[in-house]
């Protein structure tokens, strides 16, 4: 009998450029009302060392409390939203590597998973462009008015629990991991490569490097794609002369007017740092 | 244009006694110096042959009158699509002073082409399954000149996992499917310029094998072809060249080949390291002295510095030989060329074999010699380098040097790792791995990666490593590796360890059941190959 084989794939710094941080930022640049964007953002830009250094320690913890983020943005707007950051996001920043790589994989006969710890309403378009049929994501849990908790549903895919859920599944549908694969690109992802025989790291972080070589893995460095680059710095200078113009004509147009906005601005600023110094105390 | 003078083999073979000195060894990224019995059989490789004084004008000579066709000139219109094909860094060993001999030929053939209109000119470095060239050893090897002229994107590798541009030109009657770089394939007239180092060399080999990809392979490099060739570097008796001229043939009637083989004498060392190649008897106190000194210096140096220094040394090779043309005529004049510089005469066959692994073989340039690769050496390289008769008789010992440390590139052979480490230790039967798992690691996505995209040999490469030494382990009784410092690796490869030459040669000979078996230390490199009666 033929031998069934998967292939777990990690999707941020792996399938495309970026993290989970990446995908809320648009979320919270997307926030309805002003104040709270600016809230989000602010509070999101502050908290970054922090984040850095929890995820640094714990992937699991790290989860937990970055997802609170999510409190209070509503199930429709996200789902809605996942397929948005999709189509103008994350599209352009997966590794044109990865493509090739994934095809490969399909033709080579292996049972293609979509493992990580991004939100599912993120993972599944992105799932679905690269004909990944098995999505295993990160759930939020909501309210009865549809309003997120900023609570993880378990289980909660991070570190070892990816790994658990590959035992399990590996074992219901009846795949050797001693001939399957998985590919990652941190540390925190370990669990997740040891438990296959053919653990790929992919742009590997310093830790993850170390212990690949140590094992004798094979490492891949995949560039993020110069269309991406290209694309990101078209778009940011876009952005900016439209910005530009704007401000230009409205300046021309209303100039006191502009003068009280710009100053509502900074109050609003203001005010999204108090709530979010009241919140933490 | 070859020089003609055959140098004298009367000094190659000595017989030791009792007042003999010392022999050198090569033991990794060192040297042992050790005592042998009296009666040992030392073959030393033959004097070089005298170089060409001037290689350019030796080209544009063979271009001029090839074998075979007409003049190169003749053959090119203004506006043809021209494909360069060169050897990798795999040639020669250790990679030449510069300017390497592929420079010197592409300068020439290049202002010829522009000459006659032809400016529509592609390089590939035709590297089959081997690592990808970085820029720099690109760079190194074809001069600056050409390098601005042509690189990035007229001067590359040979990629044989890009299936858009892998295009399969025909079948074989034994049913070997060719399949080739459309860059050859769709020229109007694709030049080779080889480096024939050793009779394996060249030939139908050069666009055969260096342009075609995991499918044209697998129909000669597999066990069964690799025990068939008595010896691999013996063509004539070589099922390996009988399959690769019959692929030669497809190739040959798809595209319009014109072929430039040329050859280098054995000065692999320069002056200061001359006495490498000498006879330790007549080692003068200079030689002891730069003997000892060196010696001294690479035993303090840790593994990666040793390695670091050595690669950089580059060997004093001379040109011997430049003929261009049709590829069988001209490789029959190459190979002779090849006879002239390595064929030692010995009688009688040993049966005991001794000889040092060096630092460096085909596959690790710029590299570490791993586990697999010293057995490639030992087992498939320095076993086969006889023409008629195996210079060790059947089912003799042969005994090898090296520190045989577990260590690996990971970017140059990442899957060498995972075949040592996983399928090594569960089978060495080379027919059982190519049933079971050659095609796996042929077809592993993330090594066909890391050969595209990185410097690594393709996923399927150790395998090849293995069959290499298909007809060594076949017909070899044992092997022992003198001062092995990791006994697992000597467990893996099957091998028996000894701390000393006189250790070695004791279980060799209670192996053999036989205290008076005769032994023979092969003095190499400079590369010698063995005419046994």
């Amino acid at each position: 009998m033929a031998r069934k084989t998967a292939a777990f794939y990690d999707l941020d710094g792996t399938i495309l450029h970026g993290s989970v941080v990446d995908h809320y930022l648009y979320f919270a640049k997307t926030d309805p009302s002003l104040p709270g964007r600016v809230r989000r953002l602010a509070e999101t830009l502050v908290k970054a060392p922090y984040y850095k250094y929890i995820d640094y320690l714990d992937r699991l913890q790290f989860n937990h409390e970055f997802y609170a983020s999510y409190a209070g943005l509503s199930e429709d707007r996200l789902a809605i939203l996942g397929e948005a950051l999709f189509e103008k996001v994350l599209r352009k920043k997966i590794y044109g590597g990865m493509l090739e790589l994934l095809k490969r994989d399909r033709q080579a006969g292996h049972h293609q998973v979509l493992l990580t710890g991004a939100l599912d309403f993120v993972a599944q378009p992105v799932a679905r462009y690269l004909g990944i049929k098995k999505v295993v994501a990160n759930r939020l849990e909501y309210e009865v008015n549809g309003l997120c908790t900023g609570v993880l549903r378990p289980p909660v895919m991070a570190g070892p629990e990816k790994a658990n859920w590959m035992r399990e599944y590996a074992h219901e549908h009846g795949y050797d991991l001693r001939w399957s694969v998985a590919y990652a690109d941190d540390a925190a992802d370990l669990p997740m490569l040891s438990m296959v025989g053919r653990p790929v790291a992919v742009n590997p972080d310093a830790r993850l490097l170390a212990t690949a070589r140590s094992h004798g893995w094979p490492v891949i460095h995949i560039e993020v794609s110069k269309s991406w680059t290209r694309d990101a710095a078209r778009e940011a200078i876009e952005l900016g002369k439209e910005g530009a113009r704007r401000v230009r004509e409205e300046t021309q147009r209303r100039g006191p007017v502009v003068a009280r906005r710009t100053l509502g601005l900074l109050g609003d600023v203001a005010s999204g740092v108090r709530t979010w110094a009241r919140g933490n105390e | 244009m070859n020089a003609p003078l055959t140098p004298s083999r009367d000094k190659c073979v000595v017989t030791l006694d009792r007042s003999s000195a010392e022999r050198v060894v090569h033991y990794g990224e060192g040297f042992l110096r050790e005592r042998f019995p009296e009666g040992t059989r030392v073959i030393y490789p033959p004097p070089p042959l005298e170089a060409l004084p001037d290689v350019k004008q030796a080209v544009r000579h063979a271009l001029a009158r090839p074998e075979g066709c007409d003049p190169l000139f003749a053959l090119l219109k203004p506006g043809m699509k021209v494909t360069i094909g060169i050897d990798d860094i795999s040639l020669p060993l250790p990679m030449m002073r510069t300017p390497d001999v592929r420079q010197e030929v592409l300068e020439v053939v290049v202002d010829l082409l522009h000459d006659y209109g032809v400016d529509d000119i592609t390089i590939i470095v035709a590297l089959s399954l081997h690592r990808r060239m970085t820029d720099a050893e690109i760079r190194r090897m074809v001069g600056p000149r050409i390098w601005r002229e042509f690189a990035p994107d007229r001067l590359f590798n040979h990629d044989a996992e890009d299936r858009e541009n892998m295009i399969h030109v025909g079948t074989t009657e034994a049913d070997e499917k060719v399949v080739l770089s459309r860059w050859a394939v769709e020229a109007d007239l694709c030049l080779y310029v080889n480096v024939n180092l050793v009779p394996m060399d060249g030939g139908h080999k050069s666009v055969g094998v260096g342009f075609c990809g995991y499918e044209t392979l697998q129909a000669h490099h597999d066990p069964e072809t690799i025990a068939k060739s008595k010896s691999f570097m013996d063509p004539a008796a070589s099922e390996l060249s009988r399959r690769i001229d019959r692929i030669g043939e497809i190739v040959q009637e798809h595209v319009n080949i014109f072929t430039i083989e040329t050859t280098l004498n054995n000065r692999m060392y320069g002056k200061q390291l001359g006495f490498l190649a000498k006879n330790e008897d007549t080692w003068t106190g200079t030689d002891e002295l730069a003997f000892k000194s060196l010696k001294w210096t690479l035993d303090k140096l840790p593994p990666k510095a040793k390695r670091a220094f050595l690669h950089k040394v580059p060997a004093e090779y001379g040109v011997t030989g430049v003929v261009a043309g049709r590829t069988e005529p001209v490789h029959e004049k190459t190979l002779e060329a090849c006879w002239r510089q390595y064929c030692v005469p010995v009688q009688g066959q040993a049966d005991i074999l001794v000889s040092g692994i060096p630092y460096l073989c085909p596959y690790n340039a710029n590299s570490i010699m791993n586990p697999l690769l010293v057995h490639c050496t030992a087992l498939g390289y320095f076993y086969n380098m006889y023409r008629g008769k195996p210079l060790l008789r059947n089912g003799g010992v042969m005994i090898i040097c090296h520190p045989l440390r577990d260590e690996w590139h990971p970017d140059h052979h990442p899957s060498y790792i995972e075949f040592f480490h996983r399928l090594l230790p569960e089978t060495r039967d080379s027919h059982k791995l190519q049933r079971k798992y050659e095609k796996i690691f042929a077809e592993d996505p993330a090594y066909v990666q890391m050969y595209r995209y990185g410097n690594a040999y393709h996923g399927v490469h150790p395998f090849y490593m293995w069959y290499w030494g298909e007809s060594g382990r076949l017909n070899t009784g044992k092997v022992i590796c003198v001062g092995a410092t990791n006994q697992r690796v000597a467990e893996i490869l099957g091998w028996d360890t000894a701390v000393t030459i006189d250790e070695a040669i004791g279980k060799a000979r209670s192996f053999l059941a036989d205290p008076d078996a005769s032994i023979t230390l092969l003095h190499h490199p400079p590369i010698l190959m063995t005419d046994v009666t």
